[in-house]
Order: structure tokens, then sequence, then C-alpha cells
């Protein structure tokens, strides 16, 4: 979230708009200049302290993040899926970031807060999700280049629909029974 | 050919995990592993650590969640990097940093960019100047909340009710126990 677009809609921003309105009839040009550059300075410094998030309906696979990035076992389109599933439930049971694969630009958010539970390692509820496509409604953020989502509702759940077994077997090895 | 490729792959699958186990044996306090990683960088970092969710919305447990947030390390000069990863298999950093929970450390492992996300894999982390401790932790953690015995650790994934849970409700594919019964046998 780009906190400068973001402070357009706070208070601070009203407050500082106000402040100009009423200061027209007894203040001069240079004196307004200088009580609007003072007061977005501290109105922008106020908000850096917590970024604030865009609402998002996004539909996409329940990811392990780590494999995924990492493709310690195979190229990125191996480590999702069916092929995947094991180690998916694995990976988020052992708290690694369990992430939303976005359908339309292929973009991960990381996921923090689910239906209300802020659970981000190891949320149980998550574990019966992985591999699943889902669409969310929620708030993204994003992070000193990383993209994280609160998922406020599941809208709705497909089940798994992306059966990558039929063409890479099942990944790790040691996933198999 | 399918079943040429899967094989190929499980054999793959296989060797990395042994190259990691072999690397795994044999390095000293504070050295650096090196895995299979695409585009990784043996890196360390000082920052502090944070629980993401705090950072973003003001919402801050206490000590960090204690191993139920995901955690960073707050930098000077690259920002908030997330911890997704520590040595053990297929688990998180959470438990690895919630105990330095608001504290400067140096942490080092391996930093990847790939398909325009950043993660850090935690191997040691120390206070500055301090010994360094293996990114292991997890282990300790997971008998503890568990109620396992550590000797079946090594195994967690193998061991954890949560995931034996998942597994027998919906099968290894996710698809559901008939749709195993036929892949597998």
């Amino acid at each position: 979230m780009n906190r400068l677009s973001s402070y357009k809609h706070t208070p601070a921003r009203q407050m500082v708009s106000g402040l100009i309105k009423n200061s027209k009839n007894v203040l001069g040009p240079i004196v307004r200049l200088f009580l609007f550059t003072l007061v977005s300075s501290l109105a922008i410094v106020a908000n850096s302290s917590a970024a604030e998030g865009k609402q998002v309906t996004l539909t996409g696979e329940m990811i392990d993040t780590w494999c995924y990035v990492s493709q310690i076992m195979g190229s990125s389109d191996v480590v999702v899926g069916t092929s995947h599933h094991v180690c998916a439930v694995w990976c988020a049971a052992g708290g690694i970031p369990v992430g939303l694969l976005d359908k339309e630009t292929n973009k991960v958010y990381m996921i923090l807060t689910f239906e209300g539970d802020d659970t981000s390692a190891a949320n149980d509820k998550l574990l019966y999700l992985q591999s699943h496509e889902l669409t969310v409604k929620g708030t993204a953020f994003e992070l000193d280049g990383l993209s994280y989502l609160n998922i406020d509702e599941v809208v709705s759940d497909q089940g798994i629909v992306n059966l990558t077994h039929e063409k890479f077997g099942i990944v790790p090895g040691e996933a198999r029974p | 050919m399918k079943r040429k490729y899967s094989v190929k792959l499980s054999g793959l699958a296989a060797v990395t995990s042994l190259v990691v186990l072999a690397a795994g044996c044999a390095t000293a306090p504070g050295d650096i592993q090196k895995w299979s990683v695409t585009n990784a960088e043996a890196r360390a970092l000082t920052g502090t650590v944070v629980d993401v969710q705090c950072e973003l919305s003001g919402n801050c447990p206490d000590a960090c969640g204690a191993g139920k947030r995901q955690l960073a390390i707050k930098t000077e000069d690259q920002g908030v990097v997330l911890a997704a990863k520590n040595l053990n298999f297929y688990s998180g950093a959470a438990d690895e940093l919630s105990p330095f929970c608001g504290q400067v450390v140096e942490v080092n492992g391996l930093f990847t960019e790939n398909r325009g996300i950043r993660f850090f894999q935690v191997q040691n982390v120390r206070t500055p100047g301090g010994q360094w401790q293996k990114g292991t932790r997890y282990l300790q953690a997971w008998s503890e909340r568990s109620g396992k015995s550590p000797s079946v650790a090594s195994k967690w994934y193998n061991n954890d009710d949560r995931v034996k849970d998942v597994l027998e409700k919906d099968g290894r594919l996710g698809l559901g126990q008939a749709a195993d019964d036929e892949y597998f046998n």
C-alpha cells in the first residue's frame, strides 16, 4: 500500500484541509504553505506506524510458499496442486507462511489472518484448505516488497482443482504412503 | 511416460533431501548451510525481531505471538524481511525468533528472491556478540506443544496429530480416500 495514497483518506488529511480552509481569511499565503507542509509531514509520520490495506476479492490456490519460491523440490508448477498436497499440509502445520496464489495476476499473498483468527503461523484451519481453490474477500497490504492478506470471508471453496499428480506424480517422494 | 517422469522427480527430491541432510551434519555453529534454493544467497542480517501483523495493523500480542505469528527482521537498509523458514524440514521460523521478540538480533542463512517474493531462511540467530543458536528450536517447541517424545520430533510431520487428521480425512492427494486408493494401489 502506498502510504501517501492511503493518507488521502485519513482523518489527518481532513484535519489539514480544515486548518487550511479556516486560515484563509487570517493568514497570508506563505504562512498557510508552511502550515500545510508542517501538518502534512506530521500526518505522514503518524501514518507510517501501520499500513492501510485495500479491500480485495481474490480467487486462487492456497499454496506452500516456501517450496513455491525456493523451488527446492522442483519448479513452481510442480509444487502446487495434488502432487504437492501432503507437503503443503506439512509446511502449513510447521508454520511456513501459507499463501494465496492469485489466479488472475499470479501474485502470492501471505495470509496473516483467517476469518477473524489472527494465528498466522500453523493455523489449524488453513491445514484443511491447503491446495484448495478459494474465492475470498479480505484486506491486502504491501510491505517492503511483499503482499499480505487478511482473509475476512471465504466466499466459495472449489476444493482441489489443480490435478498436478497426473503429470508430475507426488513431490517429494516421501509424501507417498 | 508419466510414471517415468514421476519416478525421476521422486529421485530428484530424495537426492535433494540427502544433500541437505549431509550438509546439516557437517556445519559448525554459525556456519551457513547450502541448500539447493533458487537464487539463494548466503546473507547475514542485523535488525529487530517483529511480528508482521503487528507492523501492519498494530495488533501486537505478547512475545510476538509466542510461535503463532509470522515474524520478520526489521532492518535499516532492507526494511521488513519475512523469515519464512528455519533449518528443520517443513517448518517455519516463528519458534526460532519469538524468544527474541522486540530485540535486535543477528541472523544468518539464505536469502532468496523469486517470482516477486523475497524470503529469508533463518539458519542461525544470536543477540549481537552472543553465542549462535541453530535454527532448529522448532523440534523442541513441537515436542512441547504436542506432548510427544523428542525422539520422534525429527520426523515430526509424520507424527503430528493435526497432519494425520487432515490426511485421513482428505487423503494424500486431497481428493478423498477413494482417489488415493485408485492412484497409490
